[in-house]
């Protein structure tokens, strides 16, 4: 019997080529990855982490950032508690289609998803992107902002836990609604979280330069 | 033979002898010896004789087999260096291995001999099989220390030769294979293509012949996919299988590459050895990737596939804002490709599943070690999993999904536009078309044996369940449900039914009924659309998931747990319902029920239970509350039954019972009672609980119990009596709740 206190669904989204695959097998089997090849589809993993003594469980979902794929990767931000979006702060490019992500956030995912702005590789040398231009960006449509490497386990699990953190105190003060059956789920019912269709005006915790991490703790 | 001449003997023997008698005797005895043995001979003789084709056979047989034989012995001898060399290592330092291991150079040299001389002969009567077990003997051999084994020089001067002629005799057996196996190719001679190809692997050059034969199993099926995609192209669209062509197609790609590895793989094992499928069939899969990447080119084009990709996800892009595109397809339109491109994806996924087997099992048979096994299956996986043929196909499920998602969604919004509910019916057609289409969207992807395209079809289906149907009946009981404006409540029922009735006559909202007619029946489809539609969830969860443990094989825990999880989420779609259900009750109750009961209740408030032995005869007679409740109840049960799901229906009689029994309680501790009026209440309790009991369900009793139990209070004697009564009773008012009842006399 696996037991645990919530199960959340973190989504994430980017382009192809910034990361995801890199930040979730670092997070799930702490490595780096070599060769890694395009995600086809949806990748799955899960991790249970804890909490303030409780178990939380991560269910994992990691994107193809190829557009082809879309359709079948759009269909997972609706149930999604958090979305994780990632840029390569040595890539222009992925940085200025951000616009079109979150626009793609809007029309498909919950108004109630927590959103994170990823700046990951920042081991390169070559950055293009200085810390605080992902950083206004993030503030400016209401994001939490961090900067990663997979390549160096930097910040990976920081980005992780306080996504759970986060989760587990928004459940805590009714934030994702009466309606979502968090508290008692059982593992059969695995999925019980379900998210109130967008009826609610948008976000209102405010939040952003929290957790901003040029320095690792 | 032998023993007639020894008779013979014996016969010389017994004629020097002396006495007559005993010689006749042994005479008499030797004949009948000898006639035993003619007998014997003549046996033997007729029996080889009636034998002989049998024997000559045989012997053919042998011959034949001849070839083989040296191969073994080739083997065979391979096996005893190997081992000689291992008992070498292990007797190196002990003098007696010198012994051996000179007897083991000898054998090789007497070899070397035999080979360099066989290898010549054989090469001249074009004998390549002996040839190459020739050379395969020599090539297990070890040059130097043959030479060091000799001691004179003139031997050594012949040794080197020997291996010279062997050496040459080897370049020249390995040219002539090759170009021997490409002149059967040419001539597409199958039998010697096979015979050279078992010569590969007696000259060392296993991967050479593998990858010779490969290239040209590779060619033969580039000429049969060139055929079929000629078949197919000019295929007219009348024809029978037109709308699969394509699908059509690349299934005989695949079942070509599959036969092709069924028929081979034999061969391979038994001139090759195991452990070779996977080289095989990686190079049968560029082929396959690139044959694939044609019909998949040429099926793009014939469909018109990406033109109508791309103006079906601008249009979901846009999502109803715009004006719709012209050029975008009608949903019907798309069952035929979404048909093809389904099942061109499960074709793949079933050829991919055959391969990964048949590899699984070469290696199984050729590596001992688990972990290195292990290895190379994920060697082989990664590359398969990268190759193009899966990309192609991960594509077109891309695609597919895509084209599915607007099946689904504008199936949809037609069932919605064309809503009716039929005469007598409770729900409206929108339910059990919704359910239909989802149905067939999502068997469709699992017929697609895609776990991302029904992964991602489950999901689109949650929403539209959630947000089109849950929130569709949610914004229309959210306007409620109107129930002012009667005065005569009997008569407002009436009219409720007679106007819904012919509302549901005229299939749409009757002209001279008012808005509130409207609203009401809305309001009542709504609430059992969406009981209904719990219902139809469930079981489409129960179907679908049996569809895909029944249709999707071997699937790797990650997919499982991917699929397990959209599944949960389909199911979790009946809390959102259920919660739109709940409100739609509460509703009706705040506008349906509470308001009727009221003035029903006020009856009692207003009849006096203080009141004289006459009154209380009197209202024996004439009661003066409680059937007049139980004919209103029940009229307003009545004018619902049939407008309601079962489930619905119950719900509204324990919403029904739990207010009246409330909107009692309250009356009773407005009132005050004498004896009689306490026993006038009982009377009336007894009969309003034993009715409502009978129409309700178990779980609001409880609020009877505590009707029955004031009724009781008030009825005791003395104090003394609550105590006696509270032993065998369990109380459901609270001791403060008694004590203000007790005191309403
Ligand atoms: N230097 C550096 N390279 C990284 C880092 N993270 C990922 N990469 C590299 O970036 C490339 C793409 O990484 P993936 O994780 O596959 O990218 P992705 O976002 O999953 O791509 P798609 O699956 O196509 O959407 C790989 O070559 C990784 O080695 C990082 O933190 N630092
Ligand atoms: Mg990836």
């Amino acid at each position: 019997m696996e037991d645990y206190k919530f199960l959340f669904k973190v989504v994430l989204i980017g382009n192809a080529g910034v990361g995801k695959t890199c930040l979730v097998r670092r997070f799930t089997q702490g490595l780096f990855p070599p060769g890694q090849g395009a995600t086809i589809g949806v990748d799955f993993m899960i991790k249970t982490v804890e909490i303030d003594g409780e178990k939380i469980k991560l269910q994992i979902w990691d994107t193809a950032g190829q557009e082809r794929f879309r359709s079948i990767t759009q269909s997972y931000y609706r149930s999604a508690h958090a979305l994780i979006l990632v840029y390569d702060i040595s890539s222009q490019p992925t940085f200025d289609c951000l616009p079109d992500w979150l626009r793609e956030i809007e029309q498909y995912a919950s108004c109630k998803v927590l959103r994170v702005l990823v700046g990951n590789k920042t081991d390169r040398e070559d950055r293009e992107l200085p810390t605080h231009v992902g950083e206004e960006f993030a503030h400016r449509h209401n994001m939490y902002f961090i900067e990663t490497s997979a390549k160096e386990a930097d910040n990976v699990e920081k980005l992780f836990i306080e996504i759970a953190k986060e989760l587990t105190q928004l459940v805590r003060s009714g934030h994702f609604d009466k309606d979502s059956k968090v508290g008692d789920l059982s593992p059969q019912d695995v999925s019980n979280v379900t998210l109130p269709p967008t009826r609610e005006p948008r976000s209102e915790f405010a939040c952003c330069s929290r957790w901003i991490s040029s320095s690792t703790t | 033979m032998f023993s007639t001449s020894l008779t013979f003997q014996e016969m010389t023997d017994v004629t020097t002898g002396l006495r007559p008698n005993r010689l006749a005797k042994d005479i008499k005895e030797a004949y009948d010896r000898l006639c035993k043995e003619e007998v014997g001979v003549a046996e033997r003789l007729e029996w080889s004789v009636g034998n002989r084709h049998h024997l000559e056979a045989r012997l053919s047989q042998l011959a034949r087999l001849v070839p083989t034989l040296q191969l073994v012995q080739a083997d065979a001898r391979q096996l005893e260096n190997t081992i000689s060399f291992t008992h070498q290592l292990a007797n190196n330092v002990s003098a007696k291995s010198r012994v051996v291991e000179t007897q083991k150079r000898v054998g090789d040299l007497l070899d070397l001999e035999g080979c360099s001389g066989g290898v010549a002969t054989a090469l001249a009567q074009e004998d390549y099989e002996t040839a190459a077990a020739h050379i395969h003997r020599f090539l297990a051999m070890d040059e130097t220390l043959l030479l060091h084994t000799t001691d004179s020089s003139s031997k050594a001067e012949s040794v080197e030769t020997w291996f010279d002629r062997l050496r040459q005799a080897e370049r020249e057996l390995n040219a002539l294979i090759t170009r021997k196996f490409d002149d059967a190719v040419k001539s597409e001679d199958m039998a010697s293509v096979d015979r050279f190809f078992k010569l590969f692997p007696l000259l060392n050059k296993h991967d050479e012949g593998l990858k010779k034969f490969t290239t040209y199993l590779c060619v033969k099926i580039q000429e049969s996919t060139a055929q079929h995609l000629t078949t197919a192209q000019t295929q007219g669209p009348r024809e029978k299988r037109s709308h699969v062509i394509w699908a059509d197609t690349i299934t005989l790609l695949f079942e070509g590459i599959a036969r092709t590895i069924e028929v081979r793989q034999p061969i391979i094992e038994t001139y090759y050895g195991p452990g070779h499928l996977a080289l095989v069939v990686e190079m049968l899969q560029r082929e396959c990737d690139r044959q694939a990447g044609r019909i998949v080119g040429e099926m793009r084009k014939h469909r018109r596939l990406d033109a109508v990709v791309n103006s079906v996800r601008d249009s979901l892009r846009v999502s109803g804002g715009k004006e719709p595109r012209i050029d975008l397809p009608d949903p019907r339109d798309l069952d035929t490709l979404l048909g093809e491109l389904t099942l061109m994806n499960a074709r793949a996924e079933l050829y991919l599943r055959f391969i990964r087997r048949r590899v699984a099992a070469d290696f199984e048979a050729s590596i001992v070690d688990k972990e290195e096994r292990e290895k190379q299956e994920s060697i082989f996986e990664g590359r398969l999993s990268r190759s193009q043929l899966v990309c192609d196909m991960a594509i077109i499920v891309g695609d597919y999904t895509i084209l599915e998602q607007f099946y689904l969604n504008e199936s949809f919004k037609k069932a919605l536009a064309m809503d009716t509910i039929e005469e007598g019916a409770k729900t409206s057609s929108l339910v059990d078309d919704a359910f239909y289409i989802i149905k067939k969207s999502v068997r469709r992807a699992i017929a697609s044996s895609s776990v991302d395209g029904v992964c991602a079809m489950l999901n689109h289906s949650v929403t539209l369940i959630e947000t089109q149907l849950a929130g569709g009946f949610n914004q229309t009981l959210r306007k409620g449900f109107p129930a002012q404006g009667y005065l005569d409540l009997n008569q407002a029922y009436t009219v409720l039914q007679s106007s819904l009735q012919s509302t549901l006559q005229a299939g749409k909202i009757n002209p001279s009924s008012t808005d509130s007619d409207a609203l009401r029946q809305a309001f009542l489809t709504a609430l059992n659309n969406a009981e209904t539609s719990m219902r139809h969830v469930r079981s489409l969860h129960q179907t679908l998931e049996e569809n895909i443990t029944s249709a999707m094989v071997a699937l790797t825990p990650t997919a499982r747990a991917k699929l397990e999880s959209c599944l949960n989420d389909l199911k979790g779609t009946t809390g959102k319902l259920g919660m739109v259900g709940e409100f739609g009750i509460s509703q009706l109750r705040a506008t349906a029920i509470k308001p009727r009961v009221k003035p029903w209740v006020d009856t009692f408030t207003i009849t006096s239970h203080d009141i004289s032995e006459d009154e209380f005869a009197c209202y024996e007679a004439n009661d003066p509350f409680s059937q007049t409740l139980m004919v209103q109840v029940d009229g307003l049960l009545g004018s619902f039954l049939p407008l309601l799901t079962e489930e619905n229906y119950k719900s509204l009689v324990s919403v029904l019972v739990a207010e009246v029994a409330a909107q009692l309680e309250k009356a009773i501790m407005k009132s005050t009672f004498n004896r009689l009026g306490g026993l006038q209440l009982d009377r009336e309790v007894r009969a309003i609980v034993g009715y409502l009991s009978q129409v309700s369900e178990w779980s609001v009793r409880e609020q009877l119990t505590r009707l029955t139990q004031m009724a009781t209070l008030l009825n005791l004697e003395n104090l003394a009596e609550v105590s006696e009564y509270s032993t065998t009773t369990t109380w459901r008012l609270t001791p403060s709740e008694m004590r203000k009842v007790l005191q309403l006399r």
